[in-house]
């Protein structure tokens, strides 16, 4: 094979992969589970020549081992027609301990070129019994065959879970083996199951994506219970129950009960009667001067106390202090259990895959509102975009449904623009604009990234490509509004001035200029974007010609934007919209999508027409 | 990459500080107002004792406290030390300070986190690293940390207090004890601090170097490399042992001799490789068509893969090893093309450089001054700089990392430094051709023809192996439309007129709404090539750099949908001044508009004073090139 026909640009392709795992159960000795790796590739291009490095990750820590039992591996090439092979030689095969309990082994192939095919089998060997790692069958280079095979005892029950855009077909059979080394010879069944994939296309990188792993095609497996003959059933969460139990046991259920370490401090700055908004946002604003965020998400905290006393912590110490203020000040709370979009979607009601909870703050009036404590831009509802998740889960609800939090708030950006014309056809533009909730954080932390507002100030108009004559900035968390003065050239001939269609070239180019696309795309937040322009023209100055008011919408309405204009006397009056109303829309919804930025981007390349005075 | 450089990177980020930190308040009421402005941290103090007991044995002892002064300015206080076989980290403690200079926190070497991660397949390296998050800013994170190298060392760290931008400088200090008859050699760079010099108690020579009171520099467009602008001070022992070889740094010839030792023997070749290069190249008559066949073999038989081991950071693997494993590092694969060079006759030379720096100092020797290893084939015709870790690099030009740098070239058992040739101005150009005509209901169709040529074209090395969905993608962001599919696309790698590697790429766009038709006008974009307005700072604090001259002509052909007549095409207009010029010309011709626009950039590095006058120049084109030409409806009778 020169070329792999589904994908004949690929630099290398998996001929065959397949994992097999077995549980080893002896009457003398602990139950190990084996892990039998094996994998081909082939090379078909020069650059794709790095496919022979590999690397395995070996795990210790004082109560569990996965490690590295043999390593065999080799790459053959076809050389004066006969096949040569070149074994992986000790003396490149590198170990190197990367964290506490984690070591990576590298190792590099000999005889490395295009054509060639590479092979390595090996075993890892763990006293980890319940816990199975992912199976993935889709990779950054295509696959004509991977699988799975796991023989199970009986005395282990997993769910499966098989996700992906590539279909994986999965057996499953069972058979009766018998305790090695017993006594008197105890049989138990083993369930088979058997999972393959059949040319799978290679997984590329496409942007507005958080976690592209979320849709390679895989099994992921979760334990459910161990029973042993005449021993003890254990159940593990595998219902939002067993969850709520499990973390019941747990030091959560301590931590969230916890009195509050900032009670005395509170005194004083948090009022203690009035504006429940108010009273929430002073709280914030007070955790945010005692502890910082260490970039850690965590579902469990060692103590949130210590990390207070350290002033840094990780958001389970940060959250468990902020119900703990928020208890104290007289509101009830409740955990809101989730995975930041960065790390993988929760699939199951397990503890291993949670790891983050932000407050569920119930309010007198029956409303209810969340908070989150790592980042000092937020506020009520207006939570770091990697928390804004659709499947979010509160704390001891019974329901089946999953809290959707990626519309808690209205995002706006809204410009209000006075313009005006001079003889010259030069625009004088005075603009307020008003970023509001997540709008609002995002362009908080955008000023962050400066030294002082005069920086932040100076980039901006670089970024316009504007002198900016007068600037002013108000904030808070959930309002910024940002005045600008500065002067617009449109073209001009003697006859007319071409203005653009918003007067301040709001609309961006389309972004959405790639031909196809496999994933789904995920946009920060819904947003509505509004500007609202007054031109006025000089005395004699008339409209000629003006953009035609319209209306797109695509997406069922995901994706709308409207375009009005009029003109009464000399002044022009433009009003432009643009929302994106949910933060998810399917690959399918692709071509809909750049269709209508780049309607929307010639709206913004259009102009309005006007007649200057004519001597 | 040698392993050596990461020696110095990672020495460079840590070397802060000595004397007795408590001595000072760190209250940030006692900072200049000059050093917060353009600050994200200022680096309180930075200090170093640098005590070469012998050529075995060197002890480092820092302190570094550095004031955060807001979000942005956390990674300066962020702690970051290597250690490897010959060194270790031996003591190390935290404190952190809040505004006032109060006490906050106070952390030990065992709340460091430790990692032998690397992006190389193999190094010897252990990173000890520690992030700080304090909620209330200002505060002041201190360090005093020791490191001690008891197995030789081959340089001396680097006094280098200060950061391109972003932190300023408030004091700093750097003391080399070393015992009587240990000689080395100091360098200055990028300021003239001399040291002042005493007697230790025991008898030992201190000196020490000062430099204080440094503002922050505010990034900006067009700056000199971060190397040509922070003041460093680069120290090398007269001798040295380092994984038990004895050499010499007093001048680039020892050193030279001493490197060149490592490699002696490494380049013999086994019989099987022997007989290959002869069966490439007994039957090509020319050097150069040698040289060819060569390359083209190192690439398609070769891989880069690192492992920096040991001695083996210097030292390249033989060429033997390289035949038989099909892979190599920058050293082994150098030396492994060389041997093969040799094989037929051909002499080269094993070169070390450095892929950022383009200066290496020739009054000190410091190898990590270098960090990347090429060959140099001298030829009559030109001498050929090959790059033997991606031989997509046409044969033999010098590519953007590695064109007008200093090198270490290794000749007749010894070394000199030499400068690799940089491709003059006008070798550098870029040639975009367009032509545009529309069909009905606002389809446009619009073939370009691009070419890239010297320099221009260092960004599309190895493009003609890209995957088709790459190139197309490269097409479609190559032009400013909302709406355009590719339709063709084709790439060529060739030598230009004036010899030097060059792409062209054709591709041809169906697109909607390329021209905007607003009622009975339609609005023509100047150019679909994107022309982007760069903005300097109101105050411009350094030179202006240009690093590479070039020039850009682009020529759009319009022709003219039926029904309409011309109401608007921009005039024609020049710019010239010493940074370059910039030309736009617009003609008409039956149904058709041909527009020219021609920008040229003279490489070289200008004065601050000038930054108004490159503004312009910078800002000339764009601003008219997002102009239209404007048809309107002829009345139908």
């Amino acid at each position: 094979m020169d070329c792999y026909d589904l994908d004949p640009e690929a630099e290398a392709v998996v001929l065959y992969e397949n994992m097999k795992l077995d549980y080893m159960i002896s009457a003398n000795a602990p139950i190990m589970v084996r892990q039998v790796f094996t994998k081909r590739i082939k090379i078909l291009k020069q650059n794709g020549v790095g496919y022979a490095d590999g690397e395995i990750i070996e795990y210790k820590s004082p109560t569990a081992e996965r490690k590295l039992f043999s390593l065999d591996a080799a790459s053959y090439n076809l050389e004066n027609g006969k096949v040569v092979k070149s074994a992986l030689k000790n003396q490149y095969v590198f170990r190197e301990k990367v964290s506490e309990y984690n070591t990576r082994i590298k190792f590099s192939l000999p005889n490395v070129k295009e054509g060639s095919i590479v092979e390595y089998r090996y075993v890892l060997s763990s006293d980890i019994t319940t816990s199975i790692p992912t199976v993935y069958f889709q990779h950054d280079i295509p696959v004509v065959y991977s699988s799975a095979e796991l023989d199970i005892p009986e005395y282990y029950t997993f769910n499966t879970n098989v996700r992906g855009y590539h279909p994986v077909s999965v057996k499953r059979s069972e058979y009766n083996s018998s305790i090695v080394g017993a006594q008197n010879p105890l049989s138990y069944a083993v369930r088979e199951i058997h999972a393959e994939a059949k040319n799978v296309p290679a997984m590329k990188k496409e942007s507005m994506v958080w976690n592209r792993r979320n849709y390679y095609s895989c099994m992921a497996f979760e334990i459910e219970s161990v029973s042993f003959p005449g021993g003890k059933y254990r159940s593990y969460s595998h219902s939002w129950r067993d969850v709520y139990e499990s973390l019941d046991k747990s030091s959560f259920s301590d931590h969230i009960k916890m009195s509050n370490p900032l009670h005395k401090e509170m005194v004083g700055v948090v009022p203690a009667d009035g504006d429940e908004y108010a009273k929430i946002r002073a709280i914030l604003q007070m955790l945010h001067t005692k502890i910082k965020w260490d970039g850690k998400c965590r579902l469990i905290a060692d103590s949130p106390r210590a990390a207070l006393n350290k002033s840094e912590g990780s958001s389970a110490d940060i959250n468990f202090i902020l119900a703990a203020m928020l208890r104290d000040a007289g509101f009830e709370v409740v955990p809101v259990l989730l995975n930041p979009r960065f790390m993988p979607k929760i699939y199951y009601p397990t503890l291993r895959d949670i790891n983050y909870f932000i407050i569920k703050v119930f309010l007198s009036n029956g409303e209810v509102c969340y908070v989150d404590g790592t980042d000092e831009y937020s506020d009520i509802n207006v939570l770091p975009m990697s928390l804004l998740v659709d499947n979010a889960r509160v704390y001891m609800d019974s329901g089946s449904s999953m809290l959707d939090l990626t519309s808690l708030t209205n995002n706006t950006t809204s410009a209000n623009i006075l313009a005006a014309m001079k003889e010259d056809g030069t625009i004088e533009v005075q603009s307020l604009r008003t970023n509001t909730n997540m709008c609002a954080m995002q362009q908080n932390s955008d000023i962050s990234e400066y030294t002082d507002l005069d920086a932040y100030f100076e980039a901006k108009s670089k970024a316009m490509n504007q002198d900016i004559e007068e600037h002013s900035l108000v904030r808070t968390n959930t309002k910024v509004q940002t005045e600008l003065k500065y002067a617009v050239t449109p073209n001009c001939s003697d006859e007319y001035v071409y203005v653009n269609s918003t007067v301040i070239s709001a609309i961006d180019d389309n972004p959405f200029t790639a031909a196809e696309r496999k994933l789904p795309i995920e946009f920060p937040y819904p947003y509505t974007e509004t500007v609202r322009c007054t031109l006025k023209l000089p005395d004699g100055y008339t409209v000629e010609e003006c953009p035609k008011s319209q209306v797109l919408m695509a997406c069922d309405g995901g994706l709308k934007s409207k375009y009005a204009i009029s003109v009464r006397g000399n002044v022009v009056q433009i009003i432009w919209t643009m929302s994106v109303s949910r933060a998810l829309f399917a690959s399918s919804e692709y071509a809909d999508i750049s269709a209508f930025f780049g309607h929307l981007s010639d709206i913004g390349n259009s102009n309005i027409v006007i007649k200057r005075k004519q001597p | 990459m040698k392993r050596l450089i990461f020696i110095v990177y990672f020495v460079l980020l840590s070397i802060f500080g000595f004397s007795a930190p408590s001595q000072y308040s760190w209250s940030t009421a006692n900072i200049p107002d000059n050093l917060k402005s353009n600050a994200f941290a200022v680096i309180r103090q930075d200090s170093t004792v640098v005590e070469c007991k012998d050529c075995n044995t060197m002890i480092t002892s820092h302190v570094v406290a550095v004031t955060v002064l807001n979000d942005s300015g956390s990674d300066f206080a962020d702690f970051s030390c290597y250690t490897n076989r010959n060194s270790l980290l031996k003591k190390f403690r935290c404190t952190v300070y809040d505004a006032a200079s109060v006490v906050k926190r106070k952390l030990t070497k065992n709340e460091l986190e430790v990692s032998q991660y690397s992006e190389s397949m193999a190094d010897d390296y252990t990173q000890y690293s520690l992030e700080i998050s304090y909620p209330i800013y200002p505060y002041t994170v201190v360090y005093e940390y020791e490191k001690v190298y008891n197995n030789g060392y081959i340089s001396i760290p680097v006094y280098s207090p200060t950061y391109s931008t972003g932190a300023s400088l408030e004091r700093s200090s750097y003391t080399l004890i070393t015992p009587t008859g240990y000689e080395y050699k100091y360098k200055s760079v990028n300021c003239d601090v001399v040291p002042e010099c005493n007697t230790t108690a025991s008898g030992s020579k201190a000196a020490t170097w000062r430099m204080d009171g440094i503002p922050a520099r505010k990034s900006d467009r067009y700056m000199p490399d971060y190397y040509e602008l922070t003041p460093r001070v680069y120290f090398a022992p007269k001798e040295f042992v380092y994984y038990k070889f004895r050499g010499s740094a007093a001048s680039w010839e020892d050193y030279g001799r001493w490197q060149w030792n490592l490699m002696v023997g490494r380049d013999a070749l086994p019989d099987g490789l022997a007989r290959e290069v002869h069966e490439l190249t007994d039957t090509i008559t020319t050097k150069r068509g040698k040289i060819k066949a060569l390359y083209d073999y190192l690439g398609r038989t070769t891989r880069y893969v690192s492992i920096q081991l040991g001695i083996g950071g210097l030292q390249p693997m033989t060429a033997e090893e390289v035949y038989k494993n099909k892979f190599g590092d920058c050293k082994a694969l150098s030396n492994y093309m060389k041997a093969m060079l040799k094989e037929c006759g051909i002499e080269s030379n094993y070169v070390e450089i450095h892929t950022r720096n383009r200066h290496i100092f020739r009054e000190i020797v410091s190898p990590v001054q270098t960090n990347h290893v090429i060959l140099k084939v001298p030829d009559e015709d030109g001498d050929l700089w090959l790059e033997c870790t991606n031989t997509d690099v046409p044969m033999g030009f010098p590519h953007g990392s590695i064109a007008g740098h200093d090198a270490v070239v290794y000749a007749d058992g010894t070394a000199r430094i030499e400068t690799v040739p940089i491709s003059r101005d006008e070798d550098n150009a870029i040639v975009s051709e367009a032509t545009i005509s529309f069909g009905a209901s606002d389809s446009t169709y619009v073939r370009i023809n691009e070419s890239f040529e010297g320099m221009c074209s260092d960004r599309f090395t190895g493009i003609s192996k890209s995957k088709k969905k790459d190139l197309v993608s490269l097409a479609r962001n190559s032009v400013n439309l909302p709406l355009a599919t590719v339709d063709s696309v084709g790439v060529a790698e060739y030598l230009s007129q004036r010899q030097q590697p060059a792409v062209r790429l054709t591709y041809d766009l169906s697109a909607m709404k390329y021209a905007n038709v607003s009622g009975d006008r339609m609005f023509i974009p100047l150019t679909p090539f994107g022309m982007s307005a760069v903005k300097l700072n109101k105050i411009r604090e350094t030179d202006i750099y240009i690093k590479t001259g070039y020039v850009w002509r682009q020529k759009i052909d319009i022709r003219l949908p039926d029904g309409y007549a011309i109401e608007r095409i921009p005039s024609s207009v020049t710019i010239n001044n010493d940074f370059g010029s910039g030309m736009l010309e617009v003609s008409v011709s039956d149904n058709a508009i041909t527009v020219n626009i021609e920008r040229r950039y003279n490489s070289g590095t200008y004065p601050a004073s000038e930054a108004d006058k490159f503004g312009e120049l910078l800002n000339f084109l764009p601003r008219i090139a997002k102009g239209s030409i404007i048809l309107k409806k002829v009345p139908t009778e």
